[in-house]
Protein backbone atom coordinates (compact mmCIF):
# COMPACT_ATOMS: atom_id res chain seq x y z
CA UNK A 1 0.00 0.00 0.00
CA UNK A 2 1.31 3.91 -0.81
CA UNK A 3 1.91 6.57 1.24
CA UNK A 4 -0.64 8.03 -0.67
CA UNK A 5 -3.44 5.71 0.06
CA UNK A 6 -2.61 5.29 3.52
CA UNK A 7 -3.25 8.73 3.96
CA UNK A 8 -6.65 8.98 2.23
CA UNK A 9 -7.76 6.18 4.08
CA UNK A 10 -6.66 8.17 7.15
CA UNK A 11 -8.45 10.90 5.68
CA UNK A 12 -11.80 9.12 5.27
CA UNK A 13 -11.99 7.55 8.87
CA UNK A 14 -10.80 11.10 10.43
CA UNK A 15 -13.70 12.90 8.50
CA UNK A 16 -16.00 9.80 9.76
CA UNK A 17 -15.33 10.10 13.12
CA UNK A 18 -15.29 14.33 13.48
CA UNK A 19 -18.34 14.66 11.41
CA UNK A 20 -20.61 13.70 14.15
CA UNK A 21 -18.55 15.85 16.51
CA UNK A 22 -19.08 18.75 14.21
CA UNK A 23 -22.73 18.16 13.65
CA UNK A 24 -22.94 17.65 17.95
CA UNK A 25 -21.17 21.22 18.00
CA UNK A 26 -22.83 23.47 15.94
CA UNK A 27 -25.47 22.09 13.59
CA UNK A 28 -27.89 20.26 16.40
CA UNK A 29 -29.18 23.25 17.21
CA UNK A 30 -30.44 23.75 13.98
CA UNK A 31 -33.15 21.07 14.05
CA UNK A 32 -34.50 22.53 16.87
CA UNK A 33 -34.20 25.84 15.69
CA UNK A 34 -36.46 24.63 11.97
CA UNK A 35 -39.28 23.03 14.66
CA UNK A 36 -39.25 26.67 16.52
CA UNK A 37 -39.70 28.78 13.46
CA UNK A 38 -36.64 30.38 14.27
CA UNK A 39 -33.95 28.90 12.11
CA UNK A 40 -32.91 30.80 9.11
CA UNK A 41 -34.94 31.17 5.81
CA UNK A 42 -32.08 29.41 3.46
CA UNK A 43 -32.11 26.52 6.18
CA UNK A 44 -35.46 25.74 6.21
CA UNK A 45 -36.09 26.37 2.63
CA UNK A 46 -33.34 23.39 1.77
CA UNK A 47 -35.34 21.21 4.77
CA UNK A 48 -38.42 21.67 3.14
CA UNK A 49 -37.17 20.84 -0.61
CA UNK A 50 -35.36 18.09 0.56
CA UNK A 51 -38.16 16.22 2.56
CA UNK A 52 -41.34 17.59 1.79
CA UNK A 53 -42.98 14.91 4.16
CA UNK A 54 -41.75 17.36 6.99
CA UNK A 55 -44.31 19.69 6.55
CA UNK A 56 -46.69 16.73 7.56
CA UNK A 57 -44.28 15.10 9.77
CA UNK A 58 -43.09 17.92 12.03
CA UNK A 59 -47.13 18.55 13.27
CA UNK A 60 -47.19 14.73 14.03
CA UNK A 61 -43.98 14.08 15.87
CA UNK A 62 -41.82 15.29 18.87
CA UNK A 63 -39.04 17.49 18.43
CA UNK A 64 -36.27 14.71 19.72
CA UNK A 65 -37.77 12.57 16.46
CA UNK A 66 -36.04 14.96 14.01
CA UNK A 67 -33.02 15.11 16.37
CA UNK A 68 -32.44 11.64 16.16
CA UNK A 69 -33.16 11.48 12.02
CA UNK A 70 -30.46 13.77 12.12
CA UNK A 71 -28.15 12.16 13.91
CA UNK A 72 -29.08 9.09 11.77
CA UNK A 73 -27.89 10.91 9.05
CA UNK A 74 -24.87 11.80 10.39
CA UNK A 75 -24.27 8.46 11.15
CA UNK A 76 -24.54 6.98 7.95
CA UNK A 77 -22.32 9.65 6.45
CA UNK A 78 -19.77 7.99 8.78
CA UNK A 79 -20.44 5.01 7.70
CA UNK A 80 -19.92 5.23 4.26
CA UNK A 81 -17.19 7.30 4.73
CA UNK A 82 -15.65 3.89 6.59
CA UNK A 83 -17.17 1.62 4.10
CA UNK A 84 -15.07 3.43 1.16
CA UNK A 85 -12.32 3.49 3.76
CA UNK A 86 -12.37 -0.34 3.78
CA UNK A 87 -13.21 -0.53 0.66
CA UNK A 88 -9.91 1.09 -0.76
CA UNK A 89 -7.64 -0.94 2.11
CA UNK A 90 -9.10 -3.74 0.80
CA UNK A 91 -8.46 -2.99 -2.66
CA UNK A 92 -4.75 -2.38 -1.94
CA UNK A 93 -4.22 -4.77 0.35
CA UNK A 94 -5.39 -7.82 -1.17
CA UNK A 95 -4.52 -9.33 -4.27
CA UNK A 96 -7.98 -11.02 -5.60
CA UNK A 97 -10.30 -8.30 -4.30
CA UNK A 98 -7.88 -5.64 -6.78
CA UNK A 99 -8.48 -8.04 -9.52
CA UNK A 100 -12.12 -8.32 -8.97
CA UNK A 101 -12.76 -4.52 -9.12
CA UNK A 102 -9.63 -3.83 -11.58
CA UNK A 103 -11.75 -6.10 -13.99
CA UNK A 104 -15.20 -5.40 -12.62
CA UNK A 105 -16.15 -2.74 -15.22
CA UNK A 106 -13.60 -3.97 -17.90
CA UNK A 107 -15.16 -6.82 -18.79
CA UNK A 108 -16.62 -7.91 -22.30
CA UNK A 109 -20.74 -9.37 -22.82
CA UNK A 110 -21.50 -11.57 -25.87
CA UNK A 111 -23.65 -9.54 -28.95
CA UNK A 112 -26.44 -12.19 -28.83
CA UNK A 113 -26.44 -11.88 -24.98
CA UNK A 114 -27.43 -7.76 -25.35
CA UNK A 115 -29.88 -8.63 -27.87
CA UNK A 116 -31.73 -11.39 -25.75
CA UNK A 117 -31.28 -8.58 -22.88
CA UNK A 118 -32.68 -6.07 -24.91
CA UNK A 119 -35.69 -8.33 -26.07
CA UNK A 120 -36.49 -9.10 -22.44
CA UNK A 121 -36.16 -6.12 -21.06
CA UNK A 122 -38.27 -3.97 -22.96
CA UNK A 123 -41.23 -6.91 -23.00
CA UNK A 124 -41.15 -6.64 -19.19
CA UNK A 125 -41.21 -2.65 -19.87
CA UNK A 126 -44.44 -2.79 -22.61
CA UNK A 127 -46.15 -5.32 -19.92
CA UNK A 128 -45.67 -3.24 -16.99
CA UNK A 129 -46.87 -0.03 -18.89
CA UNK A 130 -50.16 -1.38 -20.07
CA UNK A 131 -52.29 0.02 -17.11
CA UNK A 132 -50.40 3.60 -17.10
CA UNK A 133 -53.17 5.17 -19.20
CA UNK A 134 -56.04 3.43 -17.44
CA UNK A 135 -53.87 4.38 -14.28
CA UNK A 136 -54.02 8.05 -15.08
CA UNK A 137 -57.57 8.23 -15.69
CA UNK A 138 -58.93 7.09 -13.00
CA UNK A 139 -56.72 9.77 -11.04
CA UNK A 140 -57.42 12.33 -12.84
CA UNK A 141 -60.59 12.39 -10.88
CA UNK A 142 -58.50 12.96 -7.60
CA UNK A 143 -56.04 15.45 -9.02
CA UNK A 144 -57.30 17.98 -6.40
CA UNK A 145 -54.58 16.37 -4.22
CA UNK A 146 -51.58 16.70 -7.16
CA UNK A 147 -48.49 17.33 -5.37
CA UNK A 148 -45.80 16.94 -7.44
CA UNK A 149 -42.46 15.28 -6.96
CA UNK A 150 -39.30 17.10 -7.21
CA UNK A 151 -38.71 15.76 -10.28
CA UNK A 152 -41.20 17.01 -12.20
CA UNK A 153 -40.52 20.59 -10.08
CA UNK A 154 -37.62 20.64 -11.37
CA UNK A 155 -39.04 19.70 -14.92
CA UNK A 156 -41.62 21.78 -14.69
CA UNK A 157 -44.00 19.20 -15.17
CA UNK A 158 -46.96 18.62 -14.02
CA UNK A 159 -50.24 16.32 -14.09
CA UNK A 160 -50.96 16.05 -17.84
CA UNK A 161 -53.83 16.58 -19.95
CA UNK A 162 -56.23 13.13 -21.32
CA UNK A 163 -54.36 13.77 -24.86
CA UNK A 164 -51.02 14.35 -23.46
CA UNK A 165 -51.22 11.55 -21.62
CA UNK A 166 -52.66 9.32 -24.27
CA UNK A 167 -49.71 10.95 -26.93
CA UNK A 168 -47.28 10.08 -24.04
CA UNK A 169 -48.75 6.72 -23.50
CA UNK A 170 -48.62 5.56 -27.31
CA UNK A 171 -44.82 7.07 -27.53
CA UNK A 172 -43.96 4.89 -24.76
CA UNK A 173 -45.78 1.59 -25.80
CA UNK A 174 -44.55 2.37 -29.32
CA UNK A 175 -40.91 2.79 -28.24
CA UNK A 176 -40.65 -0.23 -26.31
CA UNK A 177 -42.11 -2.15 -29.12
CA UNK A 178 -39.59 -0.32 -31.59
CA UNK A 179 -36.83 -1.17 -29.48
CA UNK A 180 -37.36 -4.84 -29.27
CA UNK A 181 -37.62 -4.93 -32.70
CA UNK A 182 -33.85 -3.25 -33.08
CA UNK A 183 -35.14 -0.33 -34.64
CA UNK A 184 -32.95 2.78 -33.20
CA UNK A 185 -32.65 1.08 -30.11
CA UNK A 186 -30.70 3.67 -28.16
CA UNK A 187 -33.20 6.63 -28.85
CA UNK A 188 -36.34 4.22 -28.76
CA UNK A 189 -34.79 2.83 -25.10
CA UNK A 190 -34.06 6.59 -24.00
CA UNK A 191 -37.76 7.55 -24.88
CA UNK A 192 -39.00 4.64 -23.70
CA UNK A 193 -37.48 5.27 -20.17
CA UNK A 194 -38.46 8.73 -20.00
CA UNK A 195 -42.05 8.33 -20.80
CA UNK A 196 -42.18 5.55 -18.23
CA UNK A 197 -40.33 7.30 -15.18
CA UNK A 198 -42.70 10.07 -15.59
CA UNK A 199 -45.79 8.63 -15.90
CA UNK A 200 -44.90 7.18 -12.12
CA UNK A 201 -43.57 10.38 -11.27
CA UNK A 202 -47.33 11.13 -11.82
CA UNK A 203 -48.87 8.18 -9.89
CA UNK A 204 -46.34 9.35 -6.92
CA UNK A 205 -46.92 12.81 -6.64
CA UNK A 206 -49.65 11.53 -4.24
CA UNK A 207 -47.89 12.12 -1.29
CA UNK A 208 -46.94 8.78 -1.37
CA UNK A 209 -43.73 6.93 -3.37
CA UNK A 210 -43.95 3.12 -4.39
CA UNK A 211 -40.94 1.44 -4.62
CA UNK A 212 -42.17 -0.94 -6.87
CA UNK A 213 -40.72 -0.45 -10.24
CA UNK A 214 -37.67 0.85 -8.59
CA UNK A 215 -35.58 -1.78 -10.10
CA UNK A 216 -36.72 -1.75 -13.59
CA UNK A 217 -36.42 2.25 -13.60
CA UNK A 218 -32.69 2.00 -12.61
CA UNK A 219 -31.86 -1.01 -15.75
CA UNK A 220 -33.90 1.43 -17.80
CA UNK A 221 -31.85 4.72 -17.07
CA UNK A 222 -28.98 1.91 -17.89
CA UNK A 223 -30.44 -0.03 -20.87
CA UNK A 224 -29.46 2.90 -23.33
CA UNK A 225 -25.44 3.45 -22.30
CA UNK A 226 -25.68 -0.67 -23.10
CA UNK A 227 -26.90 -0.67 -26.55
CA UNK A 228 -24.62 2.34 -27.31
CA UNK A 229 -21.94 0.26 -26.77
CA UNK A 230 -24.04 -2.59 -29.43
CA UNK A 231 -24.53 0.38 -32.03
CA UNK A 232 -20.49 1.77 -31.31
CA UNK A 233 -19.56 -1.89 -32.12
CA UNK A 234 -21.61 -2.82 -35.13
CA UNK A 235 -18.75 -2.64 -37.60
CA UNK A 236 -16.13 -4.41 -35.59
CA UNK A 237 -14.83 -7.74 -35.98
CA UNK A 238 -15.36 -8.97 -32.74
CA UNK A 239 -18.71 -10.46 -31.15
CA UNK A 240 -18.38 -9.15 -28.04
CA UNK A 241 -18.66 -6.25 -26.72
CA UNK A 242 -17.95 -4.35 -23.57
CA UNK A 243 -20.13 -4.71 -20.49
CA UNK A 244 -19.98 -1.95 -17.48
CA UNK A 245 -23.61 -1.09 -18.26
CA UNK A 246 -24.45 -4.30 -17.72
CA UNK A 247 -22.32 -4.44 -14.23
CA UNK A 248 -23.54 -1.20 -13.63
CA UNK A 249 -26.72 -2.52 -13.61
CA UNK A 250 -26.41 -5.79 -11.63
CA UNK A 251 -24.38 -3.34 -9.08
CA UNK A 252 -27.55 -1.63 -8.77
CA UNK A 253 -30.22 -4.06 -8.57
CA UNK A 254 -27.60 -5.53 -5.65
CA UNK A 255 -27.28 -2.46 -4.28
CA UNK A 256 -31.02 -1.96 -3.91
CA UNK A 257 -31.51 -5.44 -1.84
CA UNK A 258 -28.24 -3.98 0.44
CA UNK A 259 -29.43 -1.00 1.12
CA UNK A 260 -32.94 -1.93 1.82
CA UNK A 261 -31.24 -4.21 4.44
CA UNK A 262 -29.01 -1.99 5.81
CA UNK A 263 -32.10 0.43 6.01
CA UNK A 264 -33.94 -1.17 8.03
CA UNK A 265 -30.76 -2.19 10.46
CA UNK A 266 -29.94 1.31 11.06
CA UNK A 267 -33.54 2.40 11.45
CA UNK A 268 -34.79 -0.28 14.02
CA UNK A 269 -31.24 -0.39 15.61
CA UNK A 270 -31.54 -4.61 14.93
CA UNK A 271 -35.21 -4.67 16.56
CA UNK A 272 -36.29 -5.66 13.16
CA UNK A 273 -34.74 -8.85 13.76
CA UNK A 274 -36.82 -9.59 16.38
CA UNK A 275 -39.44 -11.60 16.04
CA UNK A 276 -41.74 -9.02 17.90
CA UNK A 277 -41.45 -7.28 14.91
CA UNK A 278 -42.02 -9.75 12.70
CA UNK A 279 -44.96 -10.74 14.54
CA UNK A 280 -46.75 -7.06 14.31
CA UNK A 281 -46.17 -7.03 10.86
CA UNK A 282 -47.99 -9.80 10.32
CA UNK A 283 -50.56 -9.10 12.54
CA UNK A 284 -50.96 -5.48 10.80
CA UNK A 285 -51.72 -6.86 7.18
CA UNK A 286 -53.60 -9.51 8.42
CA UNK A 287 -52.94 -11.90 5.59
CA UNK A 288 -54.39 -15.28 6.12
CA UNK A 289 -51.14 -17.17 5.77
CA UNK A 290 -49.19 -14.66 7.52
CA UNK A 291 -51.63 -15.18 10.67
CA UNK A 292 -50.88 -18.78 10.23
CA UNK A 293 -47.43 -18.02 10.60
CA UNK A 294 -48.12 -16.37 13.98
CA UNK A 295 -48.94 -19.39 15.59
CA UNK A 296 -44.92 -21.22 14.80
CA UNK A 297 -42.77 -19.43 16.96
CA UNK A 298 -39.85 -20.58 15.39
CA UNK A 299 -40.91 -19.14 11.49
CA UNK A 300 -41.41 -16.37 13.37
CA UNK A 301 -37.65 -15.76 14.43
CA UNK A 302 -36.19 -17.24 11.60
CA UNK A 303 -38.35 -15.68 8.68
CA UNK A 304 -36.45 -12.06 9.86
CA UNK A 305 -33.05 -13.32 10.23
CA UNK A 306 -33.44 -15.12 6.75
CA UNK A 307 -35.05 -12.26 5.05
CA UNK A 308 -32.17 -10.02 6.23
CA UNK A 309 -29.42 -12.69 5.15
CA UNK A 310 -30.99 -12.84 1.84
CA UNK A 311 -30.91 -8.67 1.53
CA UNK A 312 -27.50 -8.34 2.58
CA UNK A 313 -25.90 -11.58 0.99
CA UNK A 314 -27.40 -10.93 -2.22
CA UNK A 315 -24.46 -8.35 -3.31
CA UNK A 316 -22.25 -11.48 -3.11
CA UNK A 317 -23.13 -13.18 -6.27
CA UNK A 318 -20.96 -9.91 -7.96
CA UNK A 319 -18.17 -11.74 -6.06
CA UNK A 320 -19.10 -15.24 -7.25
CA UNK A 321 -21.55 -15.88 -9.59
CA UNK A 322 -22.29 -19.17 -8.60
CA UNK A 323 -23.87 -17.94 -6.18
CA UNK A 324 -26.99 -16.64 -8.26
CA UNK A 325 -28.28 -20.34 -8.49
CA UNK A 326 -28.58 -20.13 -4.59
CA UNK A 327 -29.74 -15.71 -4.54
CA UNK A 328 -32.06 -15.63 -7.20
CA UNK A 329 -34.55 -18.63 -6.25
CA UNK A 330 -33.95 -17.28 -2.68
CA UNK A 331 -35.31 -13.69 -3.71
CA UNK A 332 -38.14 -15.47 -6.14
CA UNK A 333 -38.97 -16.69 -2.50
CA UNK A 334 -38.48 -13.40 -0.39
CA UNK A 335 -40.72 -11.30 -2.90
CA UNK A 336 -43.79 -14.39 -3.34
CA UNK A 337 -43.30 -14.62 0.57
CA UNK A 338 -44.09 -10.80 1.31
CA UNK A 339 -47.30 -11.13 -0.77
CA UNK A 340 -48.66 -14.44 0.63
CA UNK A 341 -47.45 -13.29 4.05
CA UNK A 342 -48.14 -9.20 4.55
CA UNK A 343 -50.39 -9.30 1.34
CA UNK A 344 -48.52 -6.68 0.02
CA UNK A 345 -47.60 -6.37 -4.01
CA UNK A 346 -48.32 -8.99 -6.55
CA UNK A 347 -46.73 -12.47 -7.87
CA UNK A 348 -45.82 -11.25 -11.24
CA UNK A 349 -43.01 -8.34 -9.63
CA UNK A 350 -40.99 -5.94 -11.39
CA UNK A 351 -38.47 -6.73 -8.87
CA UNK A 352 -38.49 -10.54 -10.14
CA UNK A 353 -38.33 -9.66 -13.74
CA UNK A 354 -34.85 -7.64 -13.31
CA UNK A 355 -32.91 -11.06 -12.11
CA UNK A 356 -33.21 -11.59 -16.10
CA UNK A 357 -29.61 -9.50 -16.27
CA UNK A 358 -28.19 -12.39 -14.16
CA UNK A 359 -28.92 -14.96 -16.36
CA UNK A 360 -26.37 -15.57 -19.70
CA UNK A 361 -28.76 -16.08 -22.38
CA UNK A 362 -26.25 -16.64 -24.81
CA UNK A 363 -25.07 -19.71 -23.02
CA UNK A 364 -29.04 -21.09 -23.81
CA UNK A 365 -29.14 -22.15 -27.63
CA UNK A 366 -32.97 -22.80 -28.21
CA UNK A 367 -33.23 -19.24 -26.82
CA UNK A 368 -30.29 -18.14 -29.51
CA UNK A 369 -32.33 -19.62 -32.02
CA UNK A 370 -35.98 -17.86 -30.88
CA UNK A 371 -34.58 -14.78 -30.45
CA UNK A 372 -32.45 -14.60 -34.09
CA UNK A 373 -34.83 -13.49 -36.22
CA UNK A 374 -36.03 -10.19 -34.25
CA UNK A 375 -32.15 -9.53 -35.72
CA UNK A 376 -33.91 -9.57 -38.85
CA UNK A 377 -35.47 -6.06 -38.34
CA UNK A 378 -32.42 -3.99 -37.52
CA UNK A 379 -30.87 -5.15 -41.33
CA UNK A 380 -27.41 -4.16 -39.65
CA UNK A 381 -25.99 -7.17 -38.90
CA UNK A 382 -26.35 -10.62 -38.67
CA UNK A 383 -25.29 -12.53 -36.33
CA UNK A 384 -23.34 -15.62 -37.71
CA UNK B 1 -17.26 6.89 -25.36
CA UNK B 2 -14.11 8.16 -23.74
CA UNK B 3 -13.13 5.70 -20.55
CA UNK B 4 -13.15 9.33 -18.65
CA UNK B 5 -16.92 9.82 -19.47
CA UNK B 6 -17.26 5.71 -18.51
CA UNK B 7 -15.89 6.52 -14.87
CA UNK B 8 -18.35 9.46 -14.48
CA UNK B 9 -21.16 7.95 -15.20
CA UNK B 10 -20.31 5.14 -12.97
CA UNK B 11 -19.55 7.06 -10.05
CA UNK B 12 -22.43 9.61 -10.73
CA UNK B 13 -24.82 6.90 -10.56
CA UNK B 14 -23.85 5.07 -7.72
CA UNK B 15 -23.68 8.43 -5.81
CA UNK B 16 -26.69 8.71 -7.22
CA UNK B 17 -28.06 5.13 -5.69
CA UNK B 18 -26.62 5.75 -2.07
CA UNK B 19 -27.66 9.18 -1.85
CA UNK B 20 -31.55 8.39 -0.68
CA UNK B 21 -29.49 6.06 2.30
CA UNK B 22 -27.67 8.70 3.21
CA UNK B 23 -30.32 11.35 3.49
CA UNK B 24 -33.01 9.16 4.62
CA UNK B 25 -35.49 10.40 1.56
CA UNK B 26 -36.50 9.42 -1.94
CA UNK B 27 -35.28 11.69 -4.67
CA UNK B 28 -37.28 10.20 -7.18
CA UNK B 29 -36.02 7.66 -9.64
CA UNK B 30 -33.73 7.25 -6.80
CA UNK B 31 -35.64 5.42 -4.09
CA UNK B 32 -34.55 5.04 -0.36
CA UNK B 33 -35.93 1.67 1.09
CA UNK B 34 -38.02 2.41 3.92
CA UNK B 35 -40.53 0.04 3.39
CA UNK B 36 -40.95 -2.13 6.45
CA UNK B 37 -37.95 -0.77 8.22
CA UNK B 38 -39.51 1.57 11.11
CA UNK B 39 -40.11 -1.28 14.06
CA UNK B 40 -43.37 -1.97 15.33
CA UNK B 41 -44.04 -2.97 18.28
CA UNK B 42 -47.28 -4.38 19.61
CA UNK B 43 -48.18 -2.39 22.46
CA UNK B 44 -48.02 0.77 19.76
CA UNK B 45 -51.44 2.25 19.09
CA UNK B 46 -51.78 1.79 15.86
CA UNK B 47 -53.88 4.60 13.66
CA UNK B 48 -56.11 3.99 11.05
CA UNK B 49 -57.81 6.48 8.99
CA UNK B 50 -61.03 6.22 7.00
CA UNK B 51 -63.02 8.66 4.89
CA UNK B 52 -67.00 8.03 4.55
CA UNK B 53 -69.49 9.67 2.41
CA UNK B 54 -73.24 10.20 3.45
CA UNK B 55 -75.72 8.82 0.57
CA UNK B 56 -79.15 7.33 0.76
CA UNK B 57 -79.62 7.73 4.88
CA UNK B 58 -76.23 6.04 5.46
CA UNK B 59 -72.70 6.00 5.49
CA UNK B 60 -70.53 4.28 3.25
CA UNK B 61 -66.95 3.44 3.46
CA UNK B 62 -64.84 5.23 0.28
CA UNK B 63 -62.09 2.99 -0.77
CA UNK B 64 -58.93 4.25 -2.39
CA UNK B 65 -58.84 1.80 -4.96
CA UNK B 66 -61.67 3.83 -7.04
CA UNK B 67 -58.57 5.69 -7.95
CA UNK B 68 -56.36 3.35 -9.02
CA UNK B 69 -54.98 4.03 -5.44
CA UNK B 70 -54.11 1.63 -3.67
CA UNK B 71 -56.21 1.52 0.17
CA UNK B 72 -53.04 1.95 2.22
CA UNK B 73 -52.11 5.40 -0.14
CA UNK B 74 -55.40 6.63 0.24
CA UNK B 75 -54.94 6.11 4.06
CA UNK B 76 -51.69 7.74 4.41
CA UNK B 77 -52.50 10.76 2.17
CA UNK B 78 -56.05 11.17 4.70
CA UNK B 79 -53.67 10.91 7.22
CA UNK B 80 -51.19 13.54 6.12
CA UNK B 81 -53.89 16.13 5.93
CA UNK B 82 -54.83 15.17 9.44
CA UNK B 83 -51.28 16.02 10.81
CA UNK B 84 -51.23 19.00 9.04
CA UNK B 85 -54.59 20.39 10.18
CA UNK B 86 -56.54 20.03 6.89
CA UNK B 87 -58.54 17.72 7.22
CA UNK B 88 -61.67 20.11 6.63
CA UNK B 89 -59.50 21.13 3.13
CA UNK B 90 -59.19 17.05 2.68
CA UNK B 91 -62.96 16.70 2.93
CA UNK B 92 -63.60 19.50 0.42
CA UNK B 93 -61.29 18.46 -1.86
CA UNK B 94 -62.50 15.01 -1.94
CA UNK B 95 -66.10 16.78 -2.26
CA UNK B 96 -65.27 18.65 -5.46
CA UNK B 97 -63.20 15.19 -6.91
CA UNK B 98 -66.78 13.48 -6.52
CA UNK B 99 -69.44 16.13 -7.39
CA UNK B 100 -72.08 13.41 -6.63
CA UNK B 101 -75.46 15.63 -5.99
CA UNK B 102 -76.52 12.11 -4.04
CA UNK B 103 -73.78 13.05 -1.44
CA UNK B 104 -74.91 15.13 1.72
CA UNK B 105 -72.18 14.87 3.89
CA UNK B 106 -68.68 13.70 3.70
CA UNK B 107 -66.26 13.06 7.23
CA UNK B 108 -62.80 11.27 8.19
CA UNK B 109 -62.46 9.01 11.07
CA UNK B 110 -59.66 7.96 12.74
CA UNK B 111 -59.44 4.50 14.21
CA UNK B 112 -57.06 3.71 16.85
CA UNK B 113 -56.07 0.06 17.57
CA UNK B 114 -54.30 -0.75 21.10
CA UNK B 115 -51.67 -3.56 21.20
CA UNK B 116 -52.18 -5.18 17.86
CA UNK B 117 -56.13 -6.11 19.42
CA UNK B 118 -58.49 -5.22 16.25
CA UNK B 119 -61.34 -5.66 19.20
CA UNK B 120 -59.88 -2.77 21.31
CA UNK B 121 -60.23 0.10 18.92
CA UNK B 122 -61.60 3.81 19.49
CA UNK B 123 -62.96 5.91 16.74
CA UNK B 124 -63.26 9.70 16.64
CA UNK B 125 -65.08 11.36 13.97
CA UNK B 126 -62.31 14.09 13.10
CA UNK B 127 -63.97 16.14 10.57
CA UNK B 128 -67.46 16.55 8.85
CA UNK B 129 -68.17 18.05 6.08
CA UNK B 130 -71.87 19.01 5.04
CA UNK B 131 -72.36 20.08 1.25
CA UNK B 132 -76.26 19.82 1.04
Amino acid sequence: MSKQDKVFIFFLLFAAFTIPAIYLSFFNPLVKEYFNGSAPDWFSSLVEHIYPRLTTERNRFPVSFFEEKAMQIVVRISFVLSAFAVFIFLKKRFISFRKFTKQFFHGYAAYQQINILRILFYSSLLYFSLEFYNDLLVLSSIKVFFKPVLLLKITGLGFPSELLGLSLYVILLISCILCILNIYPVFTATTAVLTFLYFQAIFFSFEKIDHGYTTLNYAGLLMPLLLYQQKKNINSESLLLPDWPLKLIKLALCLCYLLAGLEKLFISKGAWLSPITFKSYLYLHQAPLGMQVLNYPVLCAALPVAAMIFQLGFISILWNEKLKWIFLPAGILFHIGTVVLLGISSIINPWIFTYLFFIRWDEIEPLKRLFKPMDYFSNRRRIP
Amino acid sequence: MKIKLKNIIITVFIAALILPFILITDFFPFARFGMFAEPVSSVDTLKIFETEYYQYHQWHYLDGKQFNMASESFMYLAGNYFYRNQSKEFLLKLSQAIPDTSIYAWRLKQIQIHGNNLKQSDTVIIETLKIR
